[in-house]
């Protein structure tokens, strides 16, 4: 199997599944009192992903799965898969996920009532599982599952995070070119309003990833991890995140600034936002891609 | 940053030190019979035991006799007639032969996925006198 299939599958699974889950939930409960224009929300690229999820998580299922069995993809059979399945919390955590992502897919694809915070469910529940296929699932006993209780409340807690960037960064470009379309003021107003849940939001994804290290490889081996390649991985990783911490503390202040100032420096305001949430989107895929990795690394070389 | 987040940041690294932790590496194995590098005679039963609960379905052993007294030019020779079963939790895997293994050096080989999904492989290495 080719070395990059597999961090590729997972990097994409993660950004597709972390976005929609963060889109959809800020969507629904987040943003409703911006006016957005027709169309804006559940676009075509909102639909193409709640499609795609379902089967970039599929194929994630298989390259894991021929992986564990050390065999290439291509060798897989039926019965290896149905024995996986039915036999591991592993395979059952794989096909619980399938069939969420492919029911939101279904509530954003038929656009039923209240189809976005019925996709936020089925989407935050299907991040949840992403804890029984990772180093937490590896913690046995009442640990394993506050373990794995913890992965979920990261990855959910990310996921609202980089859903709040991703869709701050799209309206913030619409009303930058067309003010007419999505008013800049209670744009601006909502992003400064949006800095205290942020605050909160950062604090539980530090908080979480630092149990998760914990748990993980006890915090009083750091030293000792950090001479592995898992090691070198996650500073990175801290390094990132810090950096996206600096971008979110810029645009709260940028957000705090527009509310002292008031409407006289919006084109400017807009700018600055714009640069710094993409920035901060550009170093949440970093992670992301790091994670790709470092979910394959072993914490102890 | 307020005071009390810095507390409440504080509180929650104490905190996070005092639970205890399982120390994840990826699968090796911790115990076995006979053990790496033992001398041993004729025996019927190999155990391995692992760090962590395995999945079943991605295990392979192989038995190999890599070496035959008076031979010094043998090859690798599979041995095939044993049976596979688990206990302890997915966590123990005995290997039970028809009949007990001849005079030779052996290596006790195995390939394995624990419940995080990291597929680890080792040797045993052994001498049946």
């Amino acid at each position: 199997m080719a070395d990059w299939l597999h961090p590729g599958v997972r990097f994409l699974h993660y950004a597709l599944l972390l976005w929609l889950f963060g889109l959809t939930a800020f969507r629904a409960f987040g943003l409703r009192k911006i006016a957005l224009g027709p169309g804006r929300g559940r676009g075509l690229a909102l639909i193409a992903c709640a499609l795609l999820v379902p089967l970039v998580s599929a194929a994630l299922m298989l390259v894991s799965m021929a992986e564990m069995m050390g065999q290439p993809v291509s060798m897989l059979d039926w019965a290896t898969i149905k024995v996986m399945v039915l036999s591991t919390d592993l395979g059952r955590a794989f096909i619980a996920r399938i069939a969420m992502l492919s029911l939101a897919a279904l509530f954003l694809v038929t656009k039923a009532q209240r189809a976005l915070p019925a996709a936020a469910l089925f989407y935050g529940l299907a991040l949840l599982t992403l804890a029984w296929n990772g180093h937490a699932a590896a913690t046995e006993g009442t640990l394993g599952l506050l373990h794995r209780m913890n992965d979920g409340l990261h990855l959910l807690a990310v996921g609202l995070w980089i859903g709040a960037i991703g869709w701050f960064l799209n309206l913030v470009i619409a009303a930058h070119r067309n003010p007419d379309e999505i008013a800049p003021e209670p744009l601006l107003d909502t992003i400064h309003r949006f800095a205290p849940l942020g605050k909160t939001l950062v604090a539980v994804v530090a908080a979480t990833g630092l149990i998760n290290a914990h748990l993980i490889f006890g915090l009083g081996n750091g030293v000792q991890v950090l001479t592995t390649d898992y090691g070198f991985l996650l500073a990175a990783k801290t390094t990132l995140f810090v950096l996206m911490l600096l971008l979110a503390a810029r645009n709260a202040s940028i957000g705090r600034q527009s509310a002292r100032t008031g409407i006289n420096q919006t084109a400017t305001t807009l700018a600055a936002l714009r640069a710094s949430l993409a920035a901060e989107l550009l170093l949440a895929a970093g992670v992301l891609a790091i994670v790709a990795f470092l979910g394959l690394a072993s914490p102890m070389g | 940053m307020h005071i009390r987040s810095i507390i409440a940041a504080v509180t929650m690294s104490i905190a996070t030190l005092a639970m205890p932790t399982m120390v994840t590496a990826h699968t090796r194995v911790t115990a076995s019979t006979p053990a790496e590098g033992a001398k041993v005679k004729s025996p019927r039963v190999l155990t391995l035991t692992f760090s962590e609960a395995l999945l079943p379905p991605t295990v392979k052993t192989s038995i190999v006799m890599t070496a035959m007294p008076g031979m010094p030019n043998h090859g690798e020779m599979v041995i095939r007639n044993f049976s596979p079963s688990w206990s302890n939790g997915n966590r123990m895997l005995k290997l039970t032969l028809r009949k007990p293994l001849q005079a030779g050096g052996y290596d006790a080989r195995w390939q394995a996925a624990g419940a995080d999904g990291h597929r680890m492989k080792g040797t045993i290495s052994f001498t049946v006198s």
